[in-house]
């Protein structure tokens, strides 16, 4: 479904990405695991079309999609959930829904997608009426991926789902990434809580300095932490024992 | 490592991975040997980039995208499931008028908002014209849904004009978009 190939991304005289290749199957979950400033949210804006790659190519279905403006990947089903949420606060939750669905079908389809993303989300449901700002964070980040689920998407692109929100509802968010990944969306995620990205993708990336360093199946990089340890670190790899449910970064970056 | 492990996990051949790295050294060598000759030529008075410049570029650059692209992404969004979409259904009215009247309100006032959102962000020097760039793409995202809910009651002639308006000022945005985000790897 997704493929990168040989993509390079520069800043100016920085290079971000270095050689990056990778693939997405149709249906597939997978995770992007690195430490902080190994290009994994730079990956995922060059697959949206924020960035254009100096080198390489990206392919979704088929069909060539690097440098593309991010509409244009949007069209092609491609969903990119960013880190931070961009909700409109003061919207409330079925106005913010409606950002992510306007089709030709008109009110009733856009009724009947409601219904069907809401299923995943009952919280929202009975919180439509109320002011997305005045949500908990664990509930916003959930109308941000219900918003990104509005467009049906064929690929959803998750950047950090957990930031800043407390293990527990991060392991409710990932059951339902898991539960929407089963109804035949991909996944491609990065995420600071490495064993939960593992323990829920088949396949995983890890990223050093720009460039894939690992790859292959999820369960075996979780079960194995000291070689993802010899390419991440310590600390990030710290995150992936039974034990260290922690991010490594948790500290820096919760908000 | 168990030689399940050794084939189920594939760190990368260094023998390739040096080989994309040349390449992309060269690449962006070539980008950068560009880049400080359009330097060179159009200010005299700009120094050596040190490493610790180039450091400095990042962590501002990083910081700028991370404030800067929810916004790109959610009104991306609105325009490809909105105005794009919704300018055929204007022109042969394929909801009721009040339906499409709300959803173009809707194009318009989001937009309008993720506009102001992306003006605000504080940008470093380095970054300027690519800002400015996307504020002109902006600019004309909000144009072409402002025509889109004037041409949702509009009617013959009028109406074609101001979805001929809205057609010509969103692609014109698109290029400006485009500019943008050249700009940011320059």
């Amino acid at each position: 479904m997704l493929e990168l190939n040989d993509v390079d991304v520069c800043y100016g005289p920085v290079q971000a990405l270095r050689g990056i290749s990778m693939s997405v199957g149709d249906g597939e979950m997978v995770a992007l695991v690195g430490a902080n400033g190994a290009g994994k949210t730079t990956t995922l804006r060059t697959i949206s079309g924020m960035l254009s790659p100096a080198r390489g190519t990206i392919t979704f279905d088929g069909q060539r999609i690097d440098g593309m403006p991010p509409w244009k990947v949007i069209e092609h089903g491609v969903a990119h959930l960013p880190e931070g949420r961009a909700l409109f606060t003061d919207m409330s939750v079925m106005d913010n829904l409606r950002l992510g669905a306007w089709t030709q079908s008109g009110e009733k389809a856009f009724r009947r997608r409601v219904d069907e993303v809401m299923d995943h989300f009952p919280i929202l449901r009975e919180r439509s009426k109320q002011a997305a700002g005045t949500l908990s964070g664990g509930e916003q980040q959930m109308l941000g991926v219900a918003r990104a689920l509005m467009s049906t998407p064929k690929l959803l692109v998750v950047d950090e789902l957990s930031l800043g929100l407390a293990p527990k509802i991060v392991a409710q968010l990932f059951d339902i990434l898991t539960a929407i990944n089963a109804t035949g969306t991909a996944v491609l995620m990065v995420e600071q809580f490495v064993h939960m990205a593992l323990s829920h993708s088949s396949r995983a990336y890890a990223l050093a300095k720009g460039e894939v360093v690992l790859a292959g199946d999820a369960k075996e990089m979780r079960d194995r932490p000291e070689l993802l340890a010899a390419y991440l670190g310590d600390d990030e790899a710290a995150g992936t024992s039974e034990g260290g449910r922690v991010p490594a970064n948790a500290g820096g970056r919760a908000r | 490592m168990s030689a399940g492990m050794m084939t189920a996990l594939r760190p990368r051949n260094r023998r390739s991975v040096s080989a994309g790295a040349l390449v992309g050294i060269v690449v962006c060598a070539s980008v950068l040997a560009v880049a400080a000759l359009i330097a060179s030529r159009s200010s005299s008075s700009r120094g050596t980039t040190s490493n610790a410049d180039v450091r400095a570029q990042r962590t501002s650059l990083v910081s700028w995208e991370s404030e800067i692209h929810p916004a790109v992404l959610a009104a991306s969004q609105v325009v490809a499931l909105g105005p794009r979409q919704g300018v055929s259904e204007i022109a042969n009215k394929t909801q009721p008028i009040a339906e499409l009247r709300v959803m173009a309100i809707g194009w318009h006032a989001r937009l309008t908002v993720l506009a102001g959102q992306i003006a605000d962000v504080s940008t470093p020097p380095f970054l300027q014209s690519a800002h400015v760039l996307l504020n002109q793409a902006m600019a004309g995202y909000v144009h072409a849904a402002r025509s889109l809910l004037f041409a949702v009651p509009a009617s013959g002639a009028r109406r074609t004009s101001l979805l001929s308006t809205a057609t010509a000022d969103g692609r014109a945005a698109d290029k400006v978009y485009d500019a943008a985000v050249a700009d940011i790897a320059m």
